[in-house]
Parts: C-alpha cells; structure tokens; sequence
C-alpha cells in the first residue's frame, strides 16, 4: 500500500547588519528541541559569519487534514558591507558568487533583524529591505518578520515597531508587490532567552508549509 | 669661563625646554581626544605651533648662555621684545581656546523660545507641536538619579555643535529624535541618549557616555 505525502519547501533569509544576532538566531531556528549544553554551545561558539552559511531543518506540521514535511532552508549571508580587513568577505562579495541560487529568486520568509540595543541597525534594515526588492527576492508570498533581537537587554516599543511595519508594507506595496498588511509581522526575541525563538519557528514553519514550494510523492 | 649664575640659568631653561616637550605631548592627547567628540581644534593647533617656537627659543638661549653666538649682539633686544608679544599672542589664544572648549561644554544661555525655534529650524518640527515644551524625565544609570531636561535645554547645551545634540532619525518613514541632555553626574558631565518618538515622547534610553570628567 503506497502512502502520499506532501512535502513544503521554503528559503528563509536573514537580513541585517553585522552582529545582529542573524547567525545565532537561525541555528536557534533550525533546533527544535534545543538542549542548554547545545543552546551554550551557539551562544559561545557562534562566529561572526565570513562567508554564506546555509542551515536546514525539516518538520512535520498538520495543515488541515495533511501533514506536510516541511523543510525551511537557512540562507545566511555576512552583514557586513564594508571591507575592514582584506581577509573578510563583504555581504556584496558573498552575493556576487551566490546570486544565481534559485531559492533565492523567490524568498518565503524574510526576517529582517536588528539589535535594540543599537539604534542604527534599525536604520540599516530600509537599506536591507530596498535590496531585497530590487534584486526580486519579494514576491506576494514572502512572509516578512522585523525582528528585535537582544531583547534581554532592553525592551523595544511596540508602538513604534507596530508603525515601522505598516511603513514596511507601504514601502513594498509602492514597489508593486501585493503583499497583505499580515504578511507583515512583528516578533521580539533573545537568543540568551530563547523569548520569541519557538513561536517564531513555529509561525515560519506553518507559513512555509501553507506557501511553500509545493510536492508530493509516494512513500 | 661659566659662572654659576650661567649654569643656574642653562639648568632652569633645559628643565623648561621639557615641561614644554611634555606640555606639547599631553596637547596632543587633549587634541585627539576633542577630534574624536568633534570639539573645535583649531585654536590648540595654534597653541601647539607657539609651544614648538618656544622650545626653539629656549634652545637657542641655553646655547646662547653656553658660549655659542646664534644671534647678533645687536638683535638681542628685539628677541626678547618678540617673546614678549608672543607670550602674550600665546595666552590669549589658549585663553581663547579654553573658553571655546567650556561653551561647547557647558552650552549657551538662550530663552525657550528661541530654543525651540532653533530646533525647529533643525528639524522641521513644528513650534507648536504637542510635548515641544514639556519636561522629560529619564534616570540617569550611573548616579540612579532622575534627570529632568526640555528639548529647550538639549538645544542650550550642544548650542555649539546642535548636530551631536539632536538628530531626526526616519526609518520606514516613521520619524524618531535622537536627544543628548546632559547633565552633572557623580563622576563629570554625563551625556544620555534618549529616543523621542515623533510626538516627541521618550521612546527609550540609550548610551549614556562620560563627556568631561572631573568637577567643571
């Protein structure tokens, strides 16, 4: 006896400066059941990132009566922009070789991070969210979350987080895209915490299994 | 042969000549550091240039006193009528200079009135908008005190350099002040970050840096 199974695909893409928090947060992400030795160990070992990472987590959601194999998969770029030392690679050196990977034509879930604690960050992202829509990673299906990371250390307004997002989708909907105002979401998080790190795994992972790139096969 | 006045005189310029060296030294760090808080320079540099003549001078003179001839007998006059007039170029420039450094320290008195236009003029903000005039109150980490400032006061105490003062921040077009007031902490003058939304309430608090340590 053959059984169905759907699968969901989805590419999740960080954006942010350096030292956000994109690296420790997506290995987070990928952890469903983290242990405190493991979630030590991402705090104490993650390095700044020098080049690409790419990190995979796969899960099973019920959507409706189905369950669905979902797999997210990570696409975590360098932050920074500015070539300080000749040995670190840029976020645009890193781009101009991976450009061409087509998970990166149509991105499921974006999640545009800043650090609270550093204003400047937060100023960074209009710059992170104009490039991802000139170079298309947006489309009606993108899932959008500002993230304010490091939230232990100081708590964000969510008046002012609640405005950045409707200026968030005003700023992609004059580009043409036709994303809903709920595509556009607000999470605060820690990583020394965890505060925020499962509901948001849980909300991508539903979001990719619902929009995702779409399959099945037979078992 | 020297006498011991000679030498007395030759010792007291040789320890001059290195008070100034040194003076010249710690300059130079005082220097650097109002470069990085972009306080105004230029008149130290002029301080520093005079310092470096007058250590040229006193050489000259302690081997002058040594037995060497560098300047002619009938000159002798007119050097010691220019280190008058450049002794006294020299203080009233670093009189000058110190009293720049205090007015970017401490400010400029002005009304409220003439505050908020000021900052308005930076801004855009509108005079008459709501919380302009209100006070704000933020605790200050380091004394644990309350501090309580206007945008008035902010306007009067960066009078000089208004941009290190007071920025407007616009991102997803939703506007945001950033406000420095200073204020008289246990260990100097403290400088605290403050983020005003754009009804101007306090949105939060951020760096809170020393700017001038000591009693001023």
């Amino acid at each position: 006896m053959h059984q169905i199974k759907s699968y969901a695909t989805g590419s999740v893409l960080p954006l942010g400066d350096g030292l956000t928090g994109k690296s420790v947060l997506s290995r987070l992400l990928i952890n469903k059941n983290i242990s405190s030795i493991e979630h030590g160990d991402i705090l104490l070992n993650t390095k700044k990132s020098m080049n690409i990472e790419l990190e995979f987590s796969s899960d099973r959601v019920t959507i409706g009566e189905k369950e669905v194999t979902t797999s997210l998969q990570f696409y975590i770029f360098p932050g920074q922009r500015q070539k300080d030392h000749k040995y670190i690679t840029t976020f645009d050196e890193i781009l101009a070789i991976f450009d061409c990977f087509p998970a990166l034509e149509k991105v499921s879930v974006l999640l545009l991070i800043y650090d609270v604690t550093r204003t400047s960050t937060l100023k960074s992202l209009e710059m992170w969210l104009k490039f991802a829509l000139v170079k298309g990673w947006i489309f009606d299906k993108t899932l959008l979350y500002l993230i304010s990371n490091k939230i232990d250390l100081q708590p964000p307004d969510d008046d002012y987080i609640n405005q950045l997002c409707q200026g968030i989708h005003s700023m992609i909907d004059n580009h043409g895209i036709g994303i809903e105002k709920e595509q556009i979401k607000a999470i605060h998080v820690s990583c020394v915490t965890l505060e925020g790190i499962f509901e948001l795994r849980k909300e991508i992972t539903k979001w990719i299994a619902e929009n995702g790139l779409l399959g099945i096969g037979v078992r | 042969m020297a006498t011991v006045d000679t030498w007395i005189g030759i010792s007291l310029t040789v320890v001059g000549v290195l008070i100034l060296i040194s003076s010249i030294t710690a300059l130079s760090v005082v220097m650097r550091l109002l470069g990085r808080r972009a306080y105004s320079r230029r008149r130290w540099y002029i301080v520093q240039v005079m310092l470096f003549f007058f250590v040229v001078g006193y050489i000259i003179n302690a081997l002058e006193m040594m037995g060497f001839t560098i300047i002619p007998l009938e000159n002798k006059l007119l050097i010691v009528s220019l280190v008058y007039f450049f002794g006294g170029i020299f203080t009233i420039v670093t009189i000058l200079a110190i009293r720049n450094m205090l007015k970017d320290i401490l400010g400029k008195e002005m009304t409220d009135d003439e505050a908020i236009g000021i900052f308005s003029e930076m801004t855009g903000a509108d005079k008459d908008q709501l919380n302009i005039r209100n006070s704000f109150f933020i605790r200050c980490e380091v004394c644990d005190e309350d501090i309580i400032y206007t945008v008035a006061d902010v306007v009067r105490d960066h009078a000089f350099t208004l941009e290190r003062g007071i920025q407007k921040d616009e991102v997803f077009g939703t506007k945001s002040y950033k406000l420095r007031p200073v204020h008289k902490c246990e260990d100097g003058r403290r400088e605290i970050t403050v983020v005003h939304d754009d009804s101007l309430q306090v949105r939060s608090v951020e760096e809170n840096r020393l700017l001038y340590s000591g009693s001023l």
